[in-house]
């Protein structure tokens, strides 16, 4: 099966545009709620685990350069088994694509529209979704080097702007530590940076494989540091009393930013830019679901199951009913504790000490 | 062939962009500009509003509406619920990105103010950097003001705010959303400024219970000191300036001191520049605070009623200026000692916020005293440092020539 090529700046952005979209603006409010003035720390020590689980998924690629995991899973397992793990990767980009919708069309509803319909952002964006996807990896990561850099100009310049506002001592890193409340805010940033694990099928379309893990790393490393600039920015600025008590910090803060006493409300050009970065993770994540699928039951063209995509992903995405709801069950249960686990680490280490024990080269 | 018909198909897509789905028409809205919170009988809560109708940001050539102050005011158990009532008789859609000013009545203050304000923070609509007031008395006189000099309720409340930063620092105004947080830390009491009636006959600030009279403004009288969410007391306008002084947030003020040269005379020292720097720990069980204000002042005013010194020479003399430096650093350094001491007799408040500085940090410490922490800040200890920097008499010499008397 061709698959397109991009470069791999190209791959490193789009690696930076993925683990930042969702987390950056639910994120900061989950790690300061445990770990406070070390959020710092918590994200550090995220970042770590999430590194560790990066090696090991380089190391399984590196294997098999060329190839995605739907494909060597069924030279290490066989046919059957192998298909069984395509057909679960392929239902995790659906699961986790679903989750990011709802929670974009909730966040839209709760902060920017709140008497539109849930359905008609989260029809709309599938729509994007699966158009782009049709389009394939190649236009999504042109749409993406046009996006990513204006995108984190304006948040960090926005942020800039708001730090004059904030007070010193609310953010500095404090000696007296609380590990378990640490440990408990790194694992949010650990689970949400874990979706990197996506590099296990994009990986054949770099044009050059050897640069693989460099473009991962940098992506990876860029991502995490950006993050911990934001949460600390919010602790500077908000104290963690508010920073931890509203849902959306991020908007919250540019909505109070008051720029030469005339400008005012941002938020809504946070929003936007958050969405846009979401609209290329979506597109991604539906990629992924459709090359993951075509791969499993070899198909030449992967388009063929993006009509079902069209389907599945409203409906998925419209089932939870409430913000508890998608952030408790769906997002912290099911996504962080199971699906992540099991795509991030689980699988591929059993598929990587088949391959040493098998002595794949 | 088929592309045309296509585009023209596409054409029918231009109508979304017209509007959003629920958009509503700017004469729609009553915009929002004050809101005033006090205590009714019954435990209710009363919300009174002033409204006003939507201006245009541009000059339209049409005349602005006669009166741009109109108030409503319901009753209800929560302020959410009487904004509800207001509704009853204002047939328009509240309009509250606006809000410039959350003004809170004596009593309900005395009765604690947190709880109430919850629909104010969580609401995404309300204008989190509104300012927020406490009146002397019921709420009620402010509404009945008919301001002569600045008409539009809105722009009135942002110029006193700003008139007082910039040129009279004495009183502590303050954001909704920095009351939020001052209101939420078990460490810190906020101090929020005051809102009075200017009597422009009589020349005097109002009486809380007295009549409007209807010549009246607006105008900041000192602050209001909160322990926990409960208003416990009231900061002079000169208690004020030194609260403010000694949490650097003065922009602009002016001290008098008595004059260096003669202690009859009186030297007014301007403002221009202050920050504080706040330390506090806790040393062997006891909370200890350390303020370093920094000043740099101008000489403003002198008013030399008793003979003065004259210069003989065209000489700035920096023995003077070290002088009226530690002459305004002398009155600082006393001004603030003596508000700490009633911050920890008489109010019992921590305006500083010594166990806010401790609870971030450092959290153990603060787990041990977080319990009895009133207790512990009576203990504090405070080093207070001024240091004050003149930079110039402005334009003047700092003391006039000897002229001869020619005889």
């Amino acid at each position: 099966m061709n698959v397109a090529k991009i470069s791999s700046r190209q791959f490193t952005w789009l690696t930076i545009s993925i683990t930042l979209a969702t987390p950056v603006l639910i994120l900061p409010e989950m790690i300061i709620y445990y770990a406070r003035q070390n959020a710092w720390l918590a994200l550090l020590l995220g970042t770590l685990a999430t590194l560790a689980g990066v090696m090991l998924n380089l190391a399984l690629a590196r294997k098999f350069p060329g190839q995605s995991i739907v494909q060597y899973a069924q030279i290490l397992l066989g046919p059957w088994l192998g298909k069984l793990i395509g057909m679960l990767y392929a239902l995790a980009f659906l699961y986790l694509t679903g989750v990011c919708l709802n929670i974009i069309a909730q966040i839209i509803e709760i902060s920017l529209l709140p008497e539109t319909p849930l359905w008609t952002f989260i029809l709309g964006l599938s729509l994007f979704a699966v158009y782009s996807a049709w389009l394939g990896i190649e236009p999504i990561a042109r749409a993406n080097d046009l996006l990513l850099p204006p995108n984190l100009l304006i948040a960090g310049s926005i942020l800039l702007l708001a730090l004059p506002h904030g007070k010193l001592y609310q953010g500095l890193p404090v000696t007296q530590l609380n590990l378990t409340a640490i440990l408990k805010g790194a694992f949010p940033p650990a689970a949400c940076l874990s979706e990197i694990f996506f590099i296990l099928m994009l990986a054949p379309s770099l044009n050059k494989p050897e640069e693989l893990k460099s473009a991962t790393l940098k992506g990876l490393l860029f991502s995490s540091f950006f993050l911990t600039f934001v949460t600390q920015a919010f602790l500077f600025v908000l104290g963690v009393y508010r920073a931890s008590i509203y849902l959306f910090p991020a908007l919250r803060l540019s909505e109070e930013l008051m720029f030469l006493d005339i400008f005012e409300r941002f938020e809504s050009l946070i929003l936007t830019l958050w969405i846009l970065l979401n609209a290329l993770k979506l597109s991604v994540f539906t990629y992924l679901y459709a090359l993951t699928a075509a791969q499993t039951f070899n198909r030449k063209s992967y388009k063929g199951f993006l009509l079902p995509a069209l389907l599945f992903l409203p409906v998925l995405a419209l089932i939870p009913r409430n913000l508890a709801e998608i952030l408790q069950v769906w997002l912290n249960t099911i996504s962080f504790k199971l699906v992540l686990p099991a795509v991030f680490l689980f699988l591929p280490g059993l598929l990587l000490m088949i391959a040493k024990v098998k002595h794949h080269v | 062939m088929f592309k045309r018909i296509f585009s023209l198909m596409l054409i029918p897509l231009l109508l979304n962009l017209s509007g959003c789905w629920n958009r509503i028409e700017p004469e729609n809205y009553a915009w929002l500009t004050w809101v005033g919170l006090d205590s009714a009988a019954g435990g209710k809560i009363k919300v009174t509003m002033v409204l006003t109708p939507p201006l245009s940001p541009v000059p339209t050539g049409a005349a602005p509406p006669e009166k741009l102050l109109t108030i409503s005011s319901a009753t209800g158990d929560m302020i959410f619920d009487a904004v509800r009532e207001i509704n009853a008789h204002v047939p328009k859609r509240l309009f509250w990105p606006y809000l410039h000013a959350v003004i809170i009545g004596e009593d309900l203050a005395r009765a604690g103010v947190e709880q109430h304000l919850d629909v104010l923070f969580r609401n995404i609509r309300v204008r989190k950097n509104a300012w927020v007031f406490i009146t002397r008395g019921s709420v009620e006189p402010i509404f009945k003001v008919d301001p002569q000099i600045e008409t539009n309720p809105g722009v009135l409340i942002e110029s006193l705010v700003k008139s007082e930063q910039q040129f009279l620092g004495k009183s502590r105004v303050l954001r909704l959303k920095d009351f939020q947080t001052e209101l939420a830390s078990p460490g810190r009491d906020p101090v929020v400024s005051a809102l009075g009636i200017w009597d422009t006959d009589k020349k005097q600030i109002l009486p809380p219970g007295a009549e409007v009279p209807p010549k009246s403004e607006l105008a900041l009288d000192g602050s209001a000191v909160f322990r926990t969410d409960k208003l416990v007391g009231w900061l002079s306008p000169e208690e004020s300036q030194f609260y403010l002084l000694a949490k650097g947030e003065m922009k602009t003020g002016l001290i008098p001191i008595p004059h260096p040269d003669n202690p009859q005379n009186l030297a007014g020292i301007e403002i221009v520049g202050n920050s504080a720097k706040f330390k506090a720990k806790l040393a062997s069980g006891e909370p200890q605070a350390q303020i370093k204000i920094k000043i740099k002042g101008k000489l403003g005013d002198q008013w030399l009623n008793a003979p003065a010194l004259k210069t003989e020479e065209p000489n700035e003399d920096p023995e003077f200026y070290r002088k009226l430096g530690e002459g305004l650093e002398k009155k600082i350094k006393a001004g603030v000692e003596e508000l700490l001491a009633k911050s920890q007799t008489d109010f019992d408040a921590d305006i500083l916020g010594v166990g806010d500085y401790i609870m971030n940090r450092y959290p153990n410490d603060w787990d041990i005293v977080a319990d009895n922490w009133r207790e512990y800040y009576k203990k504090t200890v405070f080093d207070v440092e001024v240091k004050v920097d003149i930079t110039s008499p402005n334009i003047m010499h700092s003391r006039p020539p000897v002229i001869e008397d020619p005889e």
